[in-house]
């Protein structure tokens, strides 16, 4: 030993000297001449003797406890090797089910000599800090690869289908006059999307009469009822002589606050100042500032034809706020105005834009007829009576194309000229007239065939 | 491993001659090629003397049949890796005691020894008359034994590897990766605590054997 090595062999030993050796003195692994001087030591000591006496006591006492230990019965032993078997067959399956176990660390290299087995022989070879980690953190690196790559293909997955997630997104959206090809609205739409609503600088307690479309989901944009849009359109269309509108499914067309655009095939209507009078006369809005607040009714068409049965649309949804506007501001009423301080959320429930909504979800031009006169059977002081009487006249117009019926359109043609007040001040004198000249051509084409 | 007969113990295994070798080397070919039963003869030759080895370091019987089945079915599973010019029971021996190391450093981390008193742990030796010698020898060595378990892991294992195995210290030092100096250490540590705590025990028996 080298300890022993260090020490002069030719000194006796004292009692600390002893004490340091006497443990290898007592497993016999002290070497013969330290051991010579360590007995000579022992020999005149009788502290260091008496130590010694303990340790080889206690030495003594642990054998004593192994021989008290009894041994197992006979039928233990007939069983261990079949036990044994079990064991081992059940850790083959273990093993064919699961991933093999890795090796422990062989850390110092002494701790076992039993060797990885063949499949696991591969993992030995790899550098200890690379072993540390594929039992450590590493562990879970397969897993995470994996999820990471299973989710890295679902989402390029969704991402190669753009216009599906855009359907998705944009579902409620309203529609609009679809005659422009699918890369014209997208860009059309990034263009209106860009410009900032005007209405985005308004304070922030808003006016209660006020109508913030920009600022609303799409779906609760304010509408302009698609029996119009089809009246104008069919208006349009008597005089050009065919645009074909494509209106499969009769949905609200949305009003945006953009500013007007310059594209070629784009219509910007007029602002529409009737709002504001209807924030004036609010007498909880008087002292707020009342910002302007601009709509333009975006159309798009490639005729002049549908331009003009756009702009018609547009007219109408003006007269419907100027005709709220003078309700509001009518002698009789007093006080706030419960429409002019109800949100634009609410200006949607009156009866006449539930007969709106009503019409605009049926194609069928018999049953917006029908809706249409319900509406003015039951609401006769309706202040949008002169709305669905206009509205009605555009039904019953677009209904005449198709009809062969000369009776049919000799109710018409009764039914403009009972309502010719309305109907003049609504479309105006010329396109009545017009209108009404069309009529009752197509009844003497009918009565002649 | 140092001759088991110097110190009057029994030893563990019969150790192989030259035709046991064989029978062995017999039965692990046959292994090796699927013969499952073979291995099984492996198991009851050398059960024996492994469970005395593995009981005298976990002490239970429930603990050292856990400990068997788990060393023969290690050693089944690497039979492949085993150098076949050497005898199999020191492998197997070795294969054991590495899992009993591992059964005894576990089992002294949930060891709830810590939080008692050395007096609670190790009362004093009662005072009689006529001491029955029998009785104060149980006493010393159930003692002793709690003391044992007491001990910390690293000088537990030490302690019992060099007594119970009769392990040397180079023997201990390659077995478990530490310096010789650290065996030696570690030995003392654990012996002086064995002597300071069993004491009362020693002194009276020091005294009885000078009578």
């Amino acid at each position: 030993m080298k300890v022993c090595m260090s020490l002069d062999k030719s000194k006796s030993f004292d009692c600390i000297a002893a004490a340091q050796y006497m443990h290898e003195f007592l497993d016999g692994e002290l070497q013969p001449d330290l051991r010579a001087v360590m007995e000579s030591h022992l020999a005149s000591c009788a502290d260091c003797t008496a130590t010694l006496a303990q340790l080889r006591q206690i030495e003594t006492a642990q054998r004593d406890l192994d021989a008290q230990l009894e041994m197992p019965p006979e039928a233990y032993w007939q069983a261990l090797p079949q036990r044994v078997m079990e064991k081992v067959k059940a850790s083959e399956k273990r093993r064919l089910l699961l991933l093999p176990k890795l090796p422990r660390l062989k850390s110092a290299g002494k701790r076992t000599s039993v060797s990885a087995p063949a499949p696991q022989q591969a993992v030995l070879h790899l550098t200890p800090a690379l072993q540390k980690f594929l039992r450590g953190s590493g562990k879970y690196v397969l897993p995470l690869a994996a999820a990471a790559t299973f989710c890295f293909f679902v989402i390029r997955g969704l991402l190669e289908k753009p216009e599906t997630a855009m359907m998705t997104a944009s579902a409620p959206e309203p529609q609009r006059v679809e005659t422009q090809s699918a890369p014209e609205e997208k860009m059309l739409e990034k263009t209106l999307a860009s410009k900032p609503a005007p209405t985005a600088e308004a304070p922030t307690q808003e006016s209660p009469g006020r109508r913030r479309v920009a600022q609303q989901p799409a779906d609760e944009r304010i509408v302009l009822p698609q029996d119009t849009l089809l009246a104008a359109a069919g208006a349009g269309q008597a005089l050009s002589g065919g645009i074909e509108l494509k209106t499969e499914e009769p949905k609200p067309v949305a009003l945006s606050e953009a500013q007007p655009q310059a594209a070629e095939t784009d219509i910007v209507a007029p602002k529409l100042e009737q709002t504001q009078s209807l924030a004036a006369t609010s007498s909880k809005t008087k002292d707020q500032p009342a910002a302007p607040l601009e709509k333009e009714v975006l159309y798009r068409a490639e005729t002049p034809a549908a331009m003009k049965a756009a702009k018609t649309a547009d007219d109408q949804l003006a007269q419907s706020a100027e005709s709220r506007a003078k309700k509001v501001a009518s002698p009789g009423r007093t006080g706030v105005s419960s429409t002019a301080m109800q949100p634009a959320g609410n200006l949607l429930d009156t009866p006449f834009n539930q007969a709106l909504q009503r019409a605009q979800q049926t194609a069928d031009l018999n049953k917006r007829e029908k809706i249409w006169r319900d509406f003015l059977k039951s609401n006769p002081d309706s202040s949008s009576r002169a709305l669905a009487i206009v509205a009605l006249g555009r039904a019953l117009v677009a209904s005449s194309d198709s009809t062969t019926q000369a009776e049919q359109l000799e109710k018409n043609i009764t039914f403009f000229r009972e309502n010719a007040a309305t109907l003049r001040a609504q479309m105006g004198e010329t396109e009545y007239d017009r209108e009404l000249t069309r009529l009752q051509m197509l009844l003497n084409f009918r009565k002649s065939q | 491993m140092r001759s088991q007969s110097d110190n009057g113990r029994d030893p563990a295994p019969a150790e192989p001659m030259a035709a046991t070798q064989a029978e062995d080397r017999a039965w692990i070919d046959a292994t090796l090629r699927g013969e499952k039963e073979a291995f099984a003869s492996l198991v009851a030759k050398y059960q024996r003397p492994l469970y005395v080895a593995l009981r005298r370091l976990a002490r239970q019987h429930e603990d050292t049949d856990d400990l068997m089945q788990e060393a023969f079915v290690r050693a089944y599973q690497h039979l492949k890796e085993f150098d076949r010019r050497r005898p199999f029971y020191p492998w197997l021996h070795r294969i054991a005691v590495n899992l009993a190391i591992t059964f005894i450093q576990r089992r002294s981390r949930q060891s709830n020894f810590s939080g008692l008193s050395t007096e609670e742990i190790f009362p004093a030796a009662p005072v009689r008359d006529n001491p029955d010698e029998k009785a104060e020898r149980g006493e010393m060595l159930e003692a002793l034994e709690s003391a044992i378990e007491r001990l910390p892991a690293e000088q537990k294992v030490v302690l019992l590897l060099r007594t119970r195995e009769d392990m040397s210290y180079q023997e201990l030092s390659e077995h478990l990766g530490i310096e010789i100096g650290t065996v030696m250490s570690r030995l003392a540590r654990a012996r002086e605590k064995l002597r300071a705590w069993l004491r009362p025990h020693l002194e009276e028996t020091r005294v009885a054997s000078k009578r």
